[in-house]
């Protein structure tokens, strides 16, 4: 702090090492047993434990301790008075010991140590008063400016004071007004008054002669002044600073106080600090002019200010005080004049003065040793995994990894379908209730092994099918904990549903806050939409899947164990969903299973019939087989010119029912202009409405209302029955949004399937995401199309030679201005021609490949179709059953032909598809390579634009 | 068997645990006599006040009539608490007991031992709540204001030194001295600043290391460890209830300190009370409104009662308006409550109050008053010092700053405030001369070493650089004194050089504290300069999430879009 510091000039450690010592356990005092005495040091414990000590010179020496005793109760409090009237050493003093319940006066006597023994002290009990009530503190003084004698109040702790004036007579009395928390009561004797802080944090006077008269009268009394000190106080002093004024000090719990005894404030200093403990004293007489104040006081760092009045003159820290000291006092002892005498709460005593030993601060040394190489790499391991963990996210396979460690979830639905559902608990809409559909029961089972700050489990089921439990939030997870969720899967509304897929998504945050989200998928059994029925001959669209992986058996039963038994030979199944759009119409699909060859076929009217039939085939196939193990369907970048590796487990015929599907997005669209045209009506109408209404607020008093009552009675009523036609048509538009769902999943399965490159799957299959999302802003339509004019104009399906297609990708960049459907829906069916030509194109057959047919783009679809049908013949014939025509034919070559581009190609390029991905892979190799080379150097040096190219191949894009 | 002096002893020393700042104890032995008083079915504010002063002459009058019996025949047991002197201490004690037991007390005895005396059970209800209260209780003049500002204008710098409000015990000591002046050198040119601006034309990574000098010294007290008692390490509000709520949990007794079920109304007529009862809503329970209502309910009653206003509801009034963000309602409290004492908190909620209204030159004038009564009450100097500086006049703060610290030598927040300021005016020497001052006053935090290492940095001590960062890893114990320690290490490495090591050290910061937008930032600046453009865009927006007013965030990321279209 400063060049002095708060020296250690004699200590001592009081005989009961416990928590035991407050403010009140110590006392300097003298007791006038020798000329030239100094104070003597007592402490007092709570356990009773009695010390008194005379330090003599630097440095604790035994015969320091002149009286070691134990009460036989808790010592509340020392104090040093002349409490008895009947001695005659005019100097000395008495001890007065306050135990809980008696106040015990004792003459302290000395006795001359012989030889080098030193001094001892004695104590002879004078007089002891008992009292009831348990003491909390006393408050001497010479009441009543009597001379020679002190009488002493004992402070109870229940607020009542009992007084001792002469020896053996008491009064007891209290202070009027409230009982407060008990806090210590100073006399002031320049003005013969006590001073008390009441309940209501109020510093209170009373003159002694008001109390003094109530003790005879029982009369109540006033206090002579009140002021508001507004907060807890710690301690309290008299000070007499000059003939005619004594100050109380206050020291308050964030504030030190001055006041003077006629209740003005001196001064209020904020304390910036936490103060324990402090002593007020006068530096020279307080007759004599130039007396200072001075108050020094302890704060709970240990720290030591001194204040003159209210101005910091000093302050140091006190080396080795920690925790800080309970009390405080300012003494002569032997040799040392104006000691700083300390006590700690577990009885450290210490004199100090303020010395010119400069404190240094030291700061403990680092320990630095030699780093050797093991450790240090041990050291910077550590940090690179605290890295790794937390943010670094190269290695997301790793991060999962630990995550799915984290949190372990386990996640099955039986397959079984259940009947038992309590619809009313599940809020299931009446209209679906009475249809009594199966439910599934599922199970989630979720372990949480480290310690997260918060937890979030949702459940995403396809629109149309509920789960009863919804979204779960836990915070505070302790590790090791473990929950169970028994879970209902019910369809709680009547739509068409593309997926059976239920998938768990838990989301977390670690106490540090590192956020992990991972997910668990199952299947609801097919059983819950499908009833099995009899298999038709004939349908609009049909699918061959063949099987072609070894480990799969190319059965009916492996796929569909909910309708068929394990061993069911049956080659044919129908099935009918559980819960079709409209009531009238029975949706039926039929699954046939080829006798000899290993080809599925399934076949049907409705498009949306499909996409659950489609995704248990694929996925049950890619399942069996990896589970068989031979082929690792893991995630490795794809690259160039890799076959699509499901191929090597089953392949689609190419073909997609292409008009079903624009017919299906062209409900959707339509649905969507007329919502865009009834809201502009809704709109116009409400802009009536108010304006209406404000005519009707500005006509005057007089005029007639009835007709603009009756128009605006009209506007709303118009009003209202467009809303709910609003309603109703919100309702088409999810009902088609559902079916839209089924046609695009229909695309994807198909394209999951076939038989082209890998990365031209994975990319279509991204842009044909579903669940398919209409935006309040943006129908599915508009923001799909982006998409697809990027497939269009950029894609592995393109042919276009131009590579300056910045500028195409800004303009496409605002699809809202210019959004053309017809053009969106060109592009979609040419990307869907484009796709099957690609598919069903020689380049892409694989050698073992033989059944299929190879030739010319437009042949060999009809040849195929034409060899299914064939076969198709056969199983039926066998069976017995009359076959229908190929109905789709016609209409499948229509749609090739039906396609048409306008700007960019013609169709002269789209025919030759076997060149182009050549040359563009072979551009690409050297694109990658070159930009792997000069990569960082384009960025560091100047800054130039990159060009799209390096940028599509650091988006993964390519052309 | 408990006896009525043995309560009264537990009850004394509570009193004393209080006394002496031992509240976690204190609230401990609380408890267990409000346990005993609970089995002992003691009705707790039974009686009204009114009632209860009533009770108390009844109990005085009897008091006196013992007296009487006392006198005329010594050592009678009184009738309505039962005495055992026998049983007062840890050990027996002979003399008393010879003295009270004989023949006539025995039967009282038996009969009256267990039960608690109403105004014990208060005393210790009341006891508990005030140990509670001081266990967490914070200056709110230096924590509120914090939290708001971080609120209300979400500073940059602020943030960037990660002063999420509530979140640590730094939040409490946040850096004065950077405010505002920082924004003024940023625009003087990135002196100090020259480090990774470089490519992507960011200021932001240079003056968020310069921002560091400074942090968390500022307030007088602050991080010194152990200069605010180590219970009280909650700082703003939401900490602070937490912590309180823990403290809480498996005390059968919390139900009898339930904020949300106590009626103002009933209380505010209870005067003993209601002063205490509020500062543990506001400080312990943290519920202002609640506390606002209690206040409301208070000054009603005093109006009807016509009572003459002390300062002190006004002033509690105005606190509680305040912290609401009610600077407007809270003026005529406050004005009130200065007209009738001038408390020396009055004048800072004032000057807060018209900060809030962005009208700084009244705050000024208030002050200059009350700092022209007591010209050497630093609280006065320090708070016109803080004011100039958040009008943006370094001269005249670093002024005041330097007064305060005549006047007081040992006030950091005025020491580190200077240094801050020639740490700004390329001057790290002078600074690191200002830091050492510090250091040597006993403050031991790590943002002084780090600090230190900066001011060592930039005037060119560097072999006193890696030791005092170390240092200051050493120290720290909250994450986000590790995030600040790293993010400032990056400067290290980048100014030697290491982009590597400065990525590594960034990525530290956000293991730490994964919130930092700075670093954030600063990564984003070194991955651009990697040549990794998506990987700086994706860091870059990250910054913007965190922190979406920051400057440097929003012009690098408009750096990006116009000279990279992706």
């Amino acid at each position: 702090m400063s060049l002095f510091n708060v020296c250690s000039w004699w200590s001592a450690q009081c005989s009961d090492p416990g928590e035991e010592y407050d403010v009140a356990s110590l006392l300097c005092a003298r007791f006038g047993l020798e000329a030239q005495e100094k104070d003597y040091i007592i402490v007092g414990s709570q356990t009773g434990q009695l010390s008194i000590y005379y330090p003599h010179h630097r440095g604790y020496d035994a015969t320091d301790l002149l009286l070691e005793t134990q009460m036989a109760a808790p010592i509340v409090g020392l104090y040093a008075g002349k409490f008895s009237g009947t001695v005659r050493n005019e100097n000395a003093n008495q001890l007065g010991v306050l135990l809980p319940n008696a106040i015990v006066i004792y003459n302290v006597l000395a006795i001359g140590g012989l030889a080098e023994h030193g001094a001892q002290l004695r104590l002879q009990m004078q007089a002891e008063h008992k009292f009831q009530r348990v003491a909390f503190g006393l408050c001497q003084g010479h009441f009543g400016q009597v001379k020679g004698r002190e009488f002493f109040c004992v402070v109870h702790l229940d607020g009542t004071l009992t007084f001792y004036e002469q020896d053996g007579i008491s009064y007891e009395c209290r202070f009027p007004g409230f009982r407060a928390l008990p806090a210590p009561v100073v006399y002031c004797e320049r003005t013969d008054s006590f001073f008390r802080f009441s309940a209501t944090w109020d510093l209170q006077c009373y003159s002694y002669q008001d109390l003094s008269h109530s003790l005879v009268t029982k009369s109540s009394y006033q206090p002579t002044w009140t002021q508001c000190v507004g907060e807890g106080i710690v301690d309290m002093r008299v000070v007499q600073v000059k003939a005619n004024c004594s100050y109380i000090m206050i020291l308050g719990e964030r504030n030190f106080i001055s006041l003077d005894d006629n209740g003005k404030f001196n001064f209020m200093l904020k304390l910036d600090y936490a103060p324990k403990c402090f002593i007020s004293f006068v530096v020279g007489y307080y007759w004599e002019p130039g007396a200072r104040l001075i108050t020094a006081i302890i704060s709970d760092s240990s720290k030591l200010h001194l204040y003159e009045e209210a101005n910091l003159i000093w302050a140091a820290q006190w080396p080795n005080q920690s925790p800080a000291p309970v009390a405080i006092q300012r003494s002569n002892v032997h040799n040392l004049a104006g000691g700083i005498v300390t006590l700690g709460a577990k009885g450290q005593l210490e004199v100090g003065y303020l010395g010119a030993d400069p404190f240094q601060f030291q700061v403990q040394p680092l320990k630095l040793e030699e780093l050797s190489f093991a450790q240090a790499h041990k050291e910077l391991q550590q940090l690179e995994d605290e890295i790794k963990e937390a943010v670094d996210v190269r290695v997301m396979d790793a991060l999962n990894q630990q995550a799915a460690d984290q949190v372990r979830l386990t996640f099955t639905i039986q397959s079984e379908v259940n009947d038992d559902l309590d619809t009313l608990l599940l809020d299931v809409p009446a209209d679906v209730a009475v249809k009594e559909l199966p439910s599934a029961k599922g199970l989630l089972r979720c372990r949480i092994k480290a310690e997260l700050a918060e937890l979030q489990l949702v459940f995403q089921t396809p629109s149309g099918v509920r789960c009863s439990q919804d979204t779960l939030s836990f915070v505070d997870v302790a590790a090791g904990t473990s929950h169970e969720f028994k879970l209902d899967f019910y369809i709680a509304e009547l739509l068409h549903i593309h997926s059976a897929k239920v998938e768990v998504i838990a989301s977390f945050v670690s106490p540090r806050g590192i956020p992990r989200v991972i997910q668990q998928s199952a299947n609801l059994p097919l059983s819950m939409f499908y009833r099995a029925c009899q298999p038709q001959k004939a349908a609009g669209i049909k699918l061959t899947y063949s099987i072609i992986s070894r480990h799969v058996t190319p059965k009916l039963a492996t796929f569909f164990g909910e309708f068929l038994e394990e061993h069911s030979e049956s080659h044919a199944l129908g099935l009918q969903l559980l819960c079709p759009g409209l009531e009238k119409q029975s949706e039926g699909i039929t699954l046939v299973a080829a006798k000899n060859s290993n080809r599925i076929r399934i076949q049907s009217d409705y498009v949306e019939t499909f996409a659950m039939i489609l995704e248990r085939i694929v996925e049950r196939t890619l399942q069996l087989d990896s589970s068989a193990g031979l082929i690792k369907m893991d995630k490795k970048k794809p690259k160039k010119g890799v076959l699509n590796r499901c191929v090597e487990r089953l392949i689609a015929a190419p073909f997609l029912p292409v008009q079903p599907i624009l017919h299906r997005i062209d409900v959707h669209h339509d649905t969507q202009q007329s919502i865009r045209k009834q809201t502009d009506q809704l709109e116009e109408l409400w802009q009536q409405f108010k304006t209406l209404q404000r005519n009707l607020q500005e006509q005057s008093e007089g005029d007639p209302k009835e007709a603009l009552t009756m128009e605006i009675e009209s506007n709303y009523d118009q009003l209202i029955l467009e809303g709910d036609k609003l309603v109703e048509i919100r309702r088409d538009e999810r009902r088609q949004r559902c079916d839209l769902n089924c046609a695009v999943a229909l695309a994807r399965w198909i394209i999951h399937a076939l038989n082209l490159e890998e990365r031209v799957v994975n990319v279509v299959n991204s842009v044909l995401s579903v669940p398919i999302e209409d935006w309040t802003e943006l129908s599915w339509e508009e923001s799909m199309a982006p998409g697809i004019d990027m497939l269009h104009h950029f894609g592995p399906l393109t042919r276009s030679k131009s590579t300056s297609t910045h500028g195409l990708l800004d303009s496409n960049a605002n699809p809202k201005e210019s959004f053309d459907y017809s053009r969106f829906r060109r592009h979609f069916a040419t990307l869907f021609d484009r796709i099957i030509r690609l598919a069903s194109s020689p380049m892409a057959i694989k050698p073992d490949d033989s059944k299929k047919p190879t030739g010319e783009e437009e042949k060999p679809a009809a040849e195929q179709q034409v060899d299914e049908i064939g076969n198709m013949q056969r199983m039926l014939g066998e069976k017995g059953l009359p076959l229908g025509p190929p109905k789709r034919r016609s209409n499948m070559s229509s749609s090739l032909e039906a396609v048409e581009d306008d700007e960019e190609y013609d169709e002269e390029d789209l025919r030759e598809d076997v060149g182009y991905r050549k040359e563009y892979g072979t551009t690409d190799g050297t694109h990658t390579s070159s930009n792997r080379k000069n990569r960082s150097e384009w960025v560091n040096e100047d800054f130039e634009l990159p060009t799209t190219e390096e940028l599509f191949s650091d988006l993964g894009i390519w052309w | 068997m408990t006896t009525l002096a043995t309560l009264e002893l537990d009850y004394f020393r509570a009193v004393s645990l209080y006394r002496r700042r031992s509240y976690e104890r204190c609230a401990e032995l609380c408890n267990a006599l409000l346990q005993a008083g609970h089995d002992g079915h003691v009705q707790l504010f039974a009686t009204k006040e009114s009632e209860h002063s009533q009770e108390e002459e009844e109990e005085k009058a009897q008091n006196q009539k013992q007296k009487l019996h006392q006198q005329q025949a010594e050592h009678e047991n009184r009738s309505r608490f039962g005495s055992n002197l026998q049983r007062i201490g840890p050990r027996p004690r002979i003399g008393a007991g010879a003295g009270a037991g004989t023949g006539a007390g025995a039967g009282a005895d038996s009969g009256a031992s267990i039960m608690m005396p109403t105004w014990l059970m208060e005393g210790v209800w009341q006891l508990k709540m005030r140990a509670l209260t001081q266990r967490v209780y914070l200056d709110d003049l230096e924590v509120d204001e914090n939290g708001d500002e971080a609120i209300e204008e979400v500073e940059f710098e602020r943030i960037a030194t990660a002063a999420r409000p509530g979140s640590s015990i730094k939040t409490a000591f946040q850096p004065r001295p950077l405010t505002s002046q920082q924004r003024q050198q940023r625009s003087r040119g990135s002196g100090v600043a020259h480090s990774s601006d470089g490519r992507l034309n960011s200021s932001r990574p240079g003056s968020a290391a310069v921002a560091r000098p400074g942090t968390s010294l500022s307030r007088p007290g602050s991080s010194m460890g152990g200069a605010r008692p180590a219970s009280r390490c909650g700082t703003a509000s939401r900490v602070r209830a937490t912590s309180a709520a823990a403290f809480n949990v498996g005390d059968a007794t919390a139900k009898l300190y339930q904020a949300s079920r106590l009626n103002p109304t009933i209380y505010a007529e209870r005067e003993t009370l209601v002063k205490a009862l509020f500062q543990f809503l506001f400080y312990h329970e943290a519920d202002v409104q609640k506390a606002h209502s209690l206040c409301q309910a208070v000054l009603e009653v005093q109006r009807q009662s016509k009572n003459s206003a002390s300062w002190w509801w006004p002033q509690q009034m105005g606190r509680c308006l305040l912290a609401l963000h009610y600077p407007r309602k809270a003026e005529p409290f406050l004005q009130q409550s200065l007209a009738s004492f001038p408390h020396p908190d009055t004048y800072l909620l004032l000057s807060r109050l018209y900060q809030r209204l962005k009208q700084p030159e009244r705050a000024l004038v208030l002050i200059s008053e009350a700092a022209d009564q007591r010209p050497f009450d630093v609280i006065y100097r320090l708070e016109q010092a803080r004011i100039h500086q958040a009008m943006e006049q370094q001269e005249e703060s670093l002024q005041l700053y330097r007064l305060v610290a005549k006047l007081q030598p040992i006030n950091i927040e005025s020491l580190a405030s200077i240094a801050v300021g020639y740490f700004y005016d390329n001057n790290p020497e002078m600074a690191l001369m200002y830091y050492r001052r510090i250091l040597s006053l006993g403050a031991h935090s790590p943002e002084l070493y780090c600090n230190i290492a900066l001011c060592c940095l930039y005037g060119g001590q560097i072999d006193l650089v890696l030791p005092c960062f170390q240092r200051a890893l050493a120290t720290s114990s909250q994450p986000e004194q590790r995030a600040d320690v790293w993010y400032n290490l990056s400067f290290v490495a980048v100014t030697s050089g290491d982009f590597n090591l400065a990525k590594r050290c960034l990525q530290l910061c956000l293991t730490s504290d994964a919130q930092n937008g700075a670093a954030l930032n600063n990564l984003a600046v070194l991955a651009a300069q990697n040549g990794d453009i998506l990987g700086a865009k994706s860091y870059l927006n990250a910054a913007k999430d965190v922190m979406p007013e920051a400057e440097e965030v929003i012009t690098n990321l408009q750096y990006m879009d116009v000279h990279y279209k992706l």
